[in-house]
């Protein structure tokens, strides 16, 4: 099913439904910033900061899982001609894997009485920064977010505190490197632990690129976020 | 928790497996002034000692995962060194791979002795899976024949996936130390992810990912034990429960019950048990 359009004038219209959803929805974790000292004018953009502890972790494996399994249904809805049958059988299971992971993420929330932010679920993601009419461009993108997946998982994988939890995680960041390398080799053949992920020297040589939160919610917020993400509430070990 | 704590965790008796080793680790720890520790030890540990013991001690994990190590090392070792064996476009990647598995090898063991523990002594291997000779071949061909070489070597890459997956938790009361082991951990499933796209160039209907068990792996029956229980269906979300994967993907996708089912299976891969873990490597190591 193709993805609803959020290409035009997203900023406001996005603004305008999270300050709305920020009014209605007591459970909200969404924190409007303060205002600088003296000046009211609303200048400082609205924000949502993931909660504390696992309900916040885990939040961050959802907004991330979410995010993948959008951008495959929306190539999927639309693929280059020149991307291979092999191509689009990967991608369709990329795409079926990633809602698998997502929607048990959901469960972990319903099933326990986790409180997922109310704004993820709506986020209207952007895949502009991506070039999605040609093979290559969805190859490209696909590693991106595929690596990126990887290296914050592993990252990550260390702040949540519940086993259950932590082991749910550790079967879901098998499969995405899995899907990683898979990406990478079919972009360049052999290049399913190049360099740039796997430095080859160092005291780093042999372990997987890592990324924080903050460093991946920056990203998102930069390039594929409506709205600012924040990390500060999440732990840092 | 503190680092005596830790240090107690490390060498907790767990009845069985290698009490030699772990009294000599606290025999030596008790030696060791705090000072010749590494930094990982000394920032250790915030989290949960009951998920560290929950099925061995950390030593046991890292130990296992060393053992894993060890075996694929070896592997691409003697396969590198058949003539003929390794087709000349994969040998760049064989090569890495052996060298990540090596800095893997060299960090496992060096965070073992260095915490005081002794790491055990490496065994001898076999990839015909006769023992050396003691027992009937269940890969005679492996150092020949190029695609029963890559079998074997996609079931160990496998193999690995899944017994970091089911260590990498042990260690989950040590930061730094799961920094290490998970990052390890990601690397092993691109060397699995790998490994399958080497087998696909080559003809074999298998895809990246163990799609339920399988049918058994690359070379049935022998390979089935190194998939047996991958076609799992229902995830543990909570305490005591579980859902049925299948069922929560969307309707609206039009997805068939058969797609729902392997897709279900695809995307988790399931942690070996170390018992089982130990009785696989058990196949080529004595």
């Amino acid at each position: 099913m193709p993805e609803a359009s959020s290409s035009s004038s997203p900023s406001t219209l996005n603004r305008r439904s999270f300050l709305a959803s920020a009014g209605v929805a007591t459970a909200s974790l969404l924190v409007l910033a303060a205002c600088e000292d003296d000046n009211p004018a609303p200048t400082t953009d609205p924000f949502i900061a993931l909660a504390a502890g696992d309900p916040g972790v885990l939040s961050y494996f959802y907004l991330l899982e979410r995010f993948s399994a959008e951008f495959y249904n929306k190539v999927l809805a639309a693929p280059p001609t020149d991307l291979t049958a092999t191509d689009l059988a990967v991608l369709r299971d990329l795409y079926r894997h990633e809602l698998a992971h997502r929607e048990t993420l959901n469960q972990v929330f319903s099933a326990n009485g986790l409180t997922l932010d109310v704004n993820l679920p709506a986020l209207e993601f952007k895949y502009d920064s991506f070039t999605l009419t040609t093979r290559a461009g969805v190859l490209s993108a696909a590693q991106t977010i595929e690596d990126m997946g990887v290296a914050a998982l592993a990252g990550a994988a260390k702040l949540v505190a519940d086993a259950n939890y932590l082991q749910l995680v550790l079967k879901i960041m098998a499969v995405e490197a899995r899907h990683a390398a898979a990406i990478r080799d079919l972009n360049q053949a052999g290049s399913f632990a190049g360099a740039d992920v796997v430095p080859q020297t160092g005291t780093e040589a042999g372990l997987n690129r890592v990324l924080t939160p903050t460093e991946v919610l920056a990203e998102f917020t930069a390039k594929y976020s409506p709205i600012k993400l924040r990390a500060d509430n999440l732990p840092t070990s | 928790m503190s680092l005596l704590s830790f240090l107690e965790q490390l060498g907790a008796a767990d009845a069985s497996a290698a009490p030699t080793a772990r009294r000599g680790a606290m025999a030596q720890l008790g030696r060791t002034a705090a000072a010749a520790l590494p930094a990982v030890l000394l920032t250790a540990a915030t989290a949960t000692p009951a998920l560290a013991q929950r099925t061995g001690t950390v030593l046991d994990a890292l130990q296992l995962a060393l053992r894993v190590e060890w075996l694929q090392d070896e592997f691409y070792g003697q396969v590198l060194g058949a003539t003929g064996l390794v087709p000349a476009a994969i040998q760049p990647d064989f090569t890495l791979i052996r060298a990540q598995q090596r800095q893997h090898i060299a960090l496992l063991e060096s965070y073992i002795r260095t915490s005081g523990g002794i790491v055990e002594t490496r065994p001898r291997y076999d990839f015909t899976g006769s023992r050396g000779g003691a027992s009937a071949t269940r890969f005679p061909d492996v150092l020949t024949n190029t695609d029963t070489m890559l079998a074997v070597a996609q079931a160990l890459e496998d193999l690995s996936t899944r017994v970091y997956t089911g260590q990498v938790a042990l260690v989950a009361s040590n930061n730094d130390l799961m920094d290490m082991v998970v990052r390890m951990f990601a690397v092993e499933g691109r060397h699995a992810a790998h490994l399958r796209q080497l087998r696909r160039q080559r003809g074999a209907t298998v895809k990246h990912w163990i799609s339920g068990t399988d049918n058994g792996g690359p070379l049935p029956p022998n390979t089935a034990g190194f998939y047996a229980g991958e076609d799992r269906v229902e995830q543990r979300v909570g305490a005591l429960i579980e859902r049925n994967v299948p069922s929560l993907l969307p309707a609206t996708i039009g997805l068939t019950e058969a797609d729902k089912l392997a897709a279900a299976t695809e995307a988790f891969d399931e942690p070996l048990t170390a018992a089982a873990a130990a009785a696989l490597i058990g196949l080529f190591a004595f």
